[in-house]
C-alpha cells in the first residue's frame, strides 16, 4: 500500500518535471483589445465625410466649453467628444479633425483621447448598442445566460452588428449596477434584473420600435430589496444615541 | 656549427668566396658547382653533407634583395629533390630537354608583393562619388 | 497656428498657456550618495545627481524635453521615504539624502529591465541601433542576465512618417520622447500615443508624414531601434564609423554636427552640441543631404570648347583662366561669392581680383540692393541666437525662420511656450509652429508698427527686449534697401531695440558663406556682374542667370549647378565636409569645419586653387600655405581668425548699422516688394541639397502634405459660427 502510494507520487512528480522541462512557445492566450489603434480610410470612415456640430449640439458644446478658462479650452474634449459621438452615433475620424478644429488643438491630442478611452466608438456601430456587463456579480447573476441569449436571438457575436444595422453586442466591464445585476445598457439606458426571457422580449420590442422602459425588468423600482425589507425596519434612533452620558 | 666542418669547407675555396657564402648564408658551405640560372643564382651539390643539405644555391642577388621566390620553378623541383634532372641554363634547351608547360615564365621574376611592382587588379566596384554630366549645351 | 489680429484670445490670457515652473536661482544643498551637491531649487534629483557626477540609468528622461515619468529607470532611494522614487520627476529639498546604489534599487532596475525586455524583439543584429543603443547598454549594465517572460511577445505595425524617419515600431518602449519633441519643440504635434495598455503605440494614427524640418532628431533621441534614419538604413555600424566634429553649412546658424564618414564616404551626419548655436538639435536638410555630396560632383577642371565642356588638366585650365584674367581690362573683371563659400577662399579670391585691378566684388544675390556691409551690426543677428529666449516681443519681417533656420524657429518656440513673448508677423502668414499676429503683407504694415494702435504694435512698443528679426533675403532683392529702411525707422520708434543691454535688431542671413563674405569686403549687392566681361563665380549659382554672353565665366565650386552650366572654365572645389575652412553663421560666430573624408577626384581645396590661379595669371598671392593664409585673413577681419568667440556689439556701433540701414531706403523701391521668404523649398535651397535624392523626395512629401495643415487654421469663430 505505502509502496504504491511513493510509486504514484514519484510517477506523478516524474510528470510534472517534464512538464516543466518542455516550455511552450506560448503559455496562455493574450488578451488583447479588438479595436486596432491606428486610422484606415474606409468608405465609411475617411476624413473627407463631413461632419459638424447641429444647433443643439453647438449650444451645447458652447455651454461645455463655457465652464473652461479661454486658453484651457482643450479641457472640454471628452465632453464633446462625447457629444459629438451622441449626435454622429460613433467617433468617426471626421468627429475626431472637427473636434480638433473646435478647440484650436492638432488633431493627434483627439486621436489620443479618443483611442484610450474605450467608449469611444471608432467604428460604426448599429442603432442599438447593446453592452452587456460580464463581470464578477453580474456574472455570478448570470450574465453569460443573456450574452448567450442575445447572441442566439440576434444571430450575432460579441462584437458585431447585426446586417440591419439595428443591434450592437459588446461585452464591457462592471457597468456600476451590480446589484441590479445582471444588467445591459442599451445605448445610455440600463435594463437591469434581467432574465433570458425578458431579453428576448427587450430586443423584440427595440427591433419593433415599441417603447421600452429602462430599469429593472423584475418589478424593482430602484435598488431596493426584492420582496420585503430586510434591514433598517426600525424607526430611527433618535439624536444621543450610544453616546457617553456625560457628554 | 662545428669548427672541423668549418675547416673542411672553408679551406677548399678562396676566402673570396668564403666571405660571399657565409654573408649571405650564414654559414660554410662548400659544393661542386651544378648549373646557373637565367638570374645568375649559382647552385651547389655537396654529397658529403648530411641528407637533405647536399644541395644549395648561391643567390645572386646581394645579402639584402635576396628572396626565395628569386628561385626558378625548375631549380627548385632539382633543390628539394622532386627531380634529379638539371635545368638547362637556356631557355630554348630547357623547353627541349624537360617540356617546359608554356605558364611558367622565362626569365623567372620574383614575387613583387609588398614592392612598387606588385600586380594590382584594377576596380571593379563602382565610384563611390558620381561626377556631374559636363554634356551640356551652350550657355543662353 | 497663425490667427489673425483680431483674435478672439488677447496676448494676455495667450501668456497663461503652457505654463513651465518659474525659473529660481536660489541654490539648495542636497546629497547624493553622501556627496554635499549644491543644486537649484526646483531642480529634479536627476539633475543633482548629474551635478555630483553620480549617472543614474534613464530612457524616458531628456534634459531638454518635458518630463514624463514613464520609464521608471531612473528610481532612486530617498532616505526617510518609504519607497523609491522617479527621480527624474522628483524635485529635490533641502538636505535630502539620496542613495543611487543599493540592492533594492539593483533590483528595482533588474525589475525595470526585465519588463523593457519583455516585449523588446531580440534582433539586435539587424537593427541599425545596434552598438549605440541606451537599451542595449543599459541591459548590459543594470540588467538581469534571465528574463521569465515566456509569453508571445507584442508585435506593432510600423507607421510610414515619410522619407526620413524609418520606423520599427515593435522596438518602441514608449518613452514618449519622440511624442514630446514634436510637440514642444518641433511644434507640429503629429506624433501622438494612441490606445493604452498593452495596445499603446506611438503613431500618427492616420496615415501622414511628419510635416517638421526638426524630424530627423527623433532619431536621436530615440533610446532604441524604434525611430532610425532611413538613408542611412543598413549603410554601416556605429563602430565602424570615423566620426568628425565640424559646422554644417546648409543655412546661416553654423550648427554644431558631427560628420560619420567611413572611407570616402560621408555615412551620417548628426548634431554635436552646442548650447549657443543648436543646442542639440538639426534641422533635416543638414542632416540629411548629406547623400548630395556624392552626386552631380565636379571633379575635374572643364574648359568650354565649341559649346561643350570638355575635361581638362589643371595647367590648361588655369594657364587660360589667368590669360583671359590678364587681358581682361580691369574694370570689366567681377567676382560673385556664392553661399557656401568659406572665408579663406573668400580672402584669397579678394585679393586676387583686387590685384587685378578691380574692385568689383559681391554676393550671390541676383540683382538686388544687397544688404549694406560697412557696419557689422547691420548684417549680422544682434541678439545672438541664444538671445531670443529673452525677448518678450518678436516681429518678423520678410522671413520665415521655419524654412531658412528650423532651429531658431524651435528656439523662438520657447519664449512662445514659456508665455513670455508676443509674437507679429510682416510677410507670409506661414505655419510657424507659434501664434502670432500677421501684422501685414507689405512693408506699409511695418511702418504702421510705429505709431499704429493694434495690440501687437503696442506690446512691440512697451516691450523690455523687443526683437526685429529681418530676412536678409528681402534685403537682397531689387529695391530690397527699403526693407531695411522701414525696419530702421521702426527702431527709431521703439528704444528698448537697441540699449547697451540689449540688441534686438537681426538680420537672419540664409546663406552660411554670405556673412563672411561681407565681412571681408564683398559689397552686399551682386557686383553688377550682368555687366561684367570676366566673373569669377565661386560658387555662385543664382548669379550664372544674369551673365552677358560675352563674358568670360569661370565657376569654381563643388557642384554641377547653373553656375557650372553657364562657366567657360569649371574648376572642381571642395565641398564643406573636404575642408578645413572657416565659416561665418548669422550672428557673427566664426567656427571651422574639418576635413572629414578625401577629395573626390582631381578637386583641391578653394583656396589653393586661387593661390594657384594668382601665379598663372602673374599676379602671386603673397602666402603658400593656410597658416599664412589666415594671418592676412586676420589683417583683413580680425574676427575670423577667432574661432567660437563672439565680439558682442555695443549699442553705438548697432547704431551706426541701423542708421546706415536707413541710408538705403532713398533708393527706388521698384514696384512690387515682395515680402515672402526667398527659400520657397526648405528641402531644395542649395547645390548640395538640390543634389540630394533624400531632399528630393523630401521636398515632394512636404508638398504633397502642404495642403493639409497639421495644425487647425480654421478660427474658433468661423467654426461656430
Amino acid at each position: 500500500m505505502f509502496a504504491r502510494t511513493k510509486l504514484v507520487a514519484l510517477g506523478n512528480a516524474a510528470r510534472s518535471a517534464q512538464a516543466r522541462a518542455f516550455r511552450p512557445l506560448s503559455t496562455c492566450s493574450i488578451a488583447r483589445s479588438s479595436a486596432i489603434f491606428v486610422h484606415r480610410d474606409t468608405p465609411e470612415n475617411n476624413p473627407s465625410i463631413p461632419f459638424e456640430f447641429d444647433a443643439r449640439s453647438l449650444a451645447e458644446a458652447k455651454a461645455i466649453i463655457g465652464k473652461y478658462p479661454p486658453q484651457y479650452k482643450k479641457a472640454a474634449m471628452i465632453p464633446l467628444l462625447h457629444l459629438a459621438q451622441k449626435q454622429n452615433g460613433w467617433t468617426s475620424l471626421s468627429v475626431m479633425n472637427y473636434i480638433a478644429k473646435f478647440l484650436e488643438v492638432p488633431p493627434m491630442r483627439v486621436y489620443e483621447v479618443a483611442t484610450f478611452y474605450t467608449m469611444f466608438n471608432r467604428s460604426p456601430v448599429g442603432k442599438y448598442f447593446l453592452q452587456v456587463c460580464t463581470t464578477t456579480p453580474c456574472e455570478l447573476c448570470g450574465a453569460s445566460k443573456i450574452v448567450e441569449t442575445i447572441e442566439k436571438h440576434l444571430g450575432i457575436k460579441v462584437g458585431e452588428t447585426t446586417p440591419d444595422k439595428l443591434f450592437t453586442l459588446v461585452e464591457v466591464e462592471c457597468a456600476g449596477a451590480c446589484i441590479n445585476a445582471p444588467v445591459i445598457s442599451v445605448n445610455d439606458d440600463y435594463f437591469e434584473d434581467l432574465t433570458p426571457e425578458a431579453t428576448v422580449s427587450l430586443l423584440d420590442n427595440l427591433k419593433a420600435g415599441k417603447p421600452v422602459t429602462p430599469g429593472p425588468v423584475s418589478g424593482r423600482r430602484n435598488c431596493e430589496p426584492l420582496g420585503c425589507q430586510t434591514t433598517l425596519t426600525t424607526p430611527p434612533p433618535g439624536p444621543g444615541f450610544m453616546v457617553r452620558e456625560d457628554l | 656549427m662545428s669548427l672541423i666542418r668549418f675547416l673542411n669547407f672553408s679551406l677548399r675555396q678562396s676566402p673570396r668566396q668564403n666571405f660571399e657564402i657565409f654573408r649571405k648564408l650564414d654559414d660554410a658551405k662548400w659544393g661542386k658547382l651544378v648549373g646557373v640560372d637565367e638570374l645568375g643564382n649559382r647552385y651547389y651539390v655537396n654529397p658529403e653533407e648530411r641528407y637533405g643539405r647536399e644541395r644549395w644555391c648561391l643567390p645572386a642577388a646581394s645579402k639584402n634583395d635576396m628572396d626565395a621566390s628569386q628561385i626558378p620553378p625548375r631549380w627548385h623541383s632539382w633543390l628539394h629533390k622532386v627531380t634529379d634532372e638539371v635545368p638547362k641554363a637556356t631557355a630554348a634547351e630547357d623547353a627541349l630537354a624537360m617540356h617546359r608547360p608554356k605558364w611558367m615564365v622565362y626569365p623567372h621574376y620574383e614575387n613583387y608583393t609588398g614592392t612598387k611592382k606588385a600586380s594590382v587588379t584594377y576596380n571593379t566596384v563602382r565610384p563611390k562619388i558620381s561626377s556631374w554630366d559636363y554634356s551640356v549645351a551652350d550657355r543662353m | 497656428m497663425r490667427r489673425a489680429a483680431s483674435s478672439p484670445l488677447s496676448s494676455a490670457v495667450r501668456r497663461g498657456k503652457f505654463h513651465s515652473s518659474s525659473p529660481s536661482s536660489k541654490e539648495i544643498e542636497v546629497f547624493i550618495d553622501g556627496k554635499a551637491v549644491q543644486v537649484e531649487e526646483g531642480s529634479a534629483i536627476i539633475q543633482a545627481a548629474e551635478k555630483a557626477g553620480v549617472t543614474i540609468p534613464r530612457f524616458c528622461y531628456h534634459e531638454r524635453l518635458g518630463v514624463a515619468g514613464n520609464c521608471r529607470m531612473c528610481l532612486v532611494e530617498i532616505e526617510k521615504n518609504p519607497k523609491m522614487a522617479a527621480s527624474c520627476a522628483m524635485p529635490v529639498a533641502p538636505g535630502m539624502r539620496v542613495i543611487t546604489e543599493s540592492a533594492k534599487i539593483k533590483q528595482a532596475r533588474e525589475g525595470v529591465m526585465e519588463f523593457l525586455l519583455a516585449n523588446h524583439p531580440l534582433d539586435c543584429p539587424i537593427c541599425d541601433q545596434g552598438g549605440e543603443c541606451d537599451l542595449q547598454d543599459q541591459s548590459m549594465r543594470y540588467g538581469a542576465d534571465r528574463g521569465r517572460f515566456g509569453e508571445a511577445k507584442r508585435a506593432v505595425e510600423d507607421k510610414d512618417i515619410g522619407p526620413l524617419v524609418k520606423t520599427t515600431m515593435t522596438r518602441c518602449i514608449q518613452c514618449t520622447r519622440c511624442v514630446r519633441f514634436i510637440n514642444e519643440v518641433a511644434g507640429t504635434g503629429e506624433l501622438g500615443t494612441t490606445g493604452r495598455g498593452n495596445d499603446m503605440q506611438i503613431g500618427t494614427y492616420v496615415a501622414r508624414p511628419l510635416a517638421s524640418e526638426l524630424s530627423g532628431n527623433i532619431i536621436d533621441l530615440c533610446p532604441v531601434g524604434a525611430l532610425t534614419a532611413k538613408p542611412s538604413a543598413f549603410a554601416a555600424r556605429p563602430w565602424e564609423l570615423t566620426s568628425t566634429e565640424s559646422v554644417d553649412v546648409m543655412d546661416a546658424l553654423g550648427s554644431a554636427i558631427r560628420v560619420d564618414s567611413r572611407g570616402a564616404e560621408v555615412i551620417r551626419i548628426v548634431p554635436r552640441t552646442n548650447d549657443l548655436v543648436n543646442e542639440e538639435w538639426l534641422g533635416d536638410k543638414a542632416r540629411f543631404a548629406y547623400d548630395g555630396l556624392k552626386r552631380q560632383r565636379l571633379t575635374v577642371p572643364l574648359v568650354r570648347v565649341g559649346g561643350r565642356l570638355e575635361p581638362a588638366s589643371w595647367a590648361d585650365a588655369l594657364q587660360l583662366v589667368g590669360r583671359r584674367l590678364r587681358a581682361t581690362p580691369p574694370a570689366d573683371v567681377a567676382a560673385v561669392a556664392g553661399d557656401l563659400a568659406d572665408a579663406e577662399s573668400l580672402v584669397a579670391l579678394k585679393d586676387l581680383i583686387n590685384a587685378a585691378g578691380s574692385e568689383r566684388l559681391g554676393v550671390d544675390s541676383p540683382i538686388g540692393d544687397g544688404l549694406p556691409a560697412d557696419v557689422r551690426a547691420g548684417y549680422t543677428f544682434g541678439a545672438t541666437l541664444a538671445g531670443v529666449e529673452d525677448a518678450d516681443a518678436v516681429l518678423l519681417v520678410a522671413t520665415n525662420p521655419r524654412r531658412e533656420a528650423p532651429v531658431l524657429n524651435a528656439r523662438l518656440r520657447k519664449p512662445y511656450l514659456a508665455g513670455s513673448a508676443v509674437f507679429g508677423v510682416v510677410g507670409d502668414a506661414a505655419d510657424l509652429t507659434f501664434d502670432y499676429d500677421h501684422v501685414g503683407s507689405s512693408l506699409g504694415a511695418v511702418d504702421a508698427l510705429r505709431t499704429g494702435d493694434s495690440a501687437f504694435a503696442r506690446a512691440l512698443r512697451a516691450a523690455k527686449r523687443p526683437l526685429v528679426i529681418v530676412g536678409a533675403g528681402a534685403a537682397e532683392q531689387r529695391g530690397g534697401g527699403a526693407v531695411l529702411a522701414a525696419v530702421a525707422r521702426l527702431a527709431a520708434a521703439v528704444p528698448a531695440l537697441l540699449t547697451p543691454e540689449w540688441n534686438g535688431l537681426c538680420v537672419l542671413q540664409n546663406a552660411a558663406g554670405r556673412t563672411a563674405a561681407l565681412d571681408i569686403g564683398y559689397s552686399g549687392g551682386s557686383a553688377d556682374a550682368s555687366s561684367a566681361q570676366f566673373v569669377y563665380l565661386l560658387g555662385a549659382d543664382r548669379a550664372a542667370a544674369n551673365l552677358s554672353p560675352s563674358a568670360f565665366v569661370v565657376f569654381q565650386g563643388h557642384h554641377g549647378d547653373a553656375g557650372a552650366l553657364a562657366a567657360d572654365v569649371v574648376l572642381p572645389g571642395l565641398a564643406y565636409t573636404e575642408k578645413s575652412a572657416t565659416f561665418v553663421n548669422t550672428e557673427g560666430r566664426v567656427q571651422r569645419t574639418r576635413q572629414a573624408v578625401a577629395a573626390p577626384g582631381a578637386a583641391r581645396p578653394d583656396w589653393q586653387i586661387i593661390r594657384a590661379l594668382s601665379d598663372s595669371a602673374g599676379l602671386p598671392l603673397a602666402y603658400d600655405d593656410v597658416a599664412a593664409l589666415r594671418a592676412r585673413m586676420a589683417d583683413v577681419c580680425p574676427a575670423l581668425v577667432n574661432p567660437d568667440v563672439l565680439e558682442p556689439t555695443s549699442a553705438e556701433v548697432a547704431r551706426l548699422g541701423v542708421a546706415q540701414m536707413a541710408k538705403n531706403g532713398g533708393r527706388d523701391a521698384g514696384g512690387a516688394l515682395s515680402l515672402s521668404s526667398v527659400i520657397a523649398d526648405y528641402y531644395m535651397s542649395d547645390p548640395i541639397s538640390r543634389a540630394s535624392r533624400t531632399m528630393a523626395k523630401a521636398s515632394a512629401m512636404a508638398k504633397g502634405i502642404s495642403g493639409q495643415q497639421c495644425s487647425p487654421s480654421i478660427e474658433m469663430s468661423s467654426s461656430s459660427s
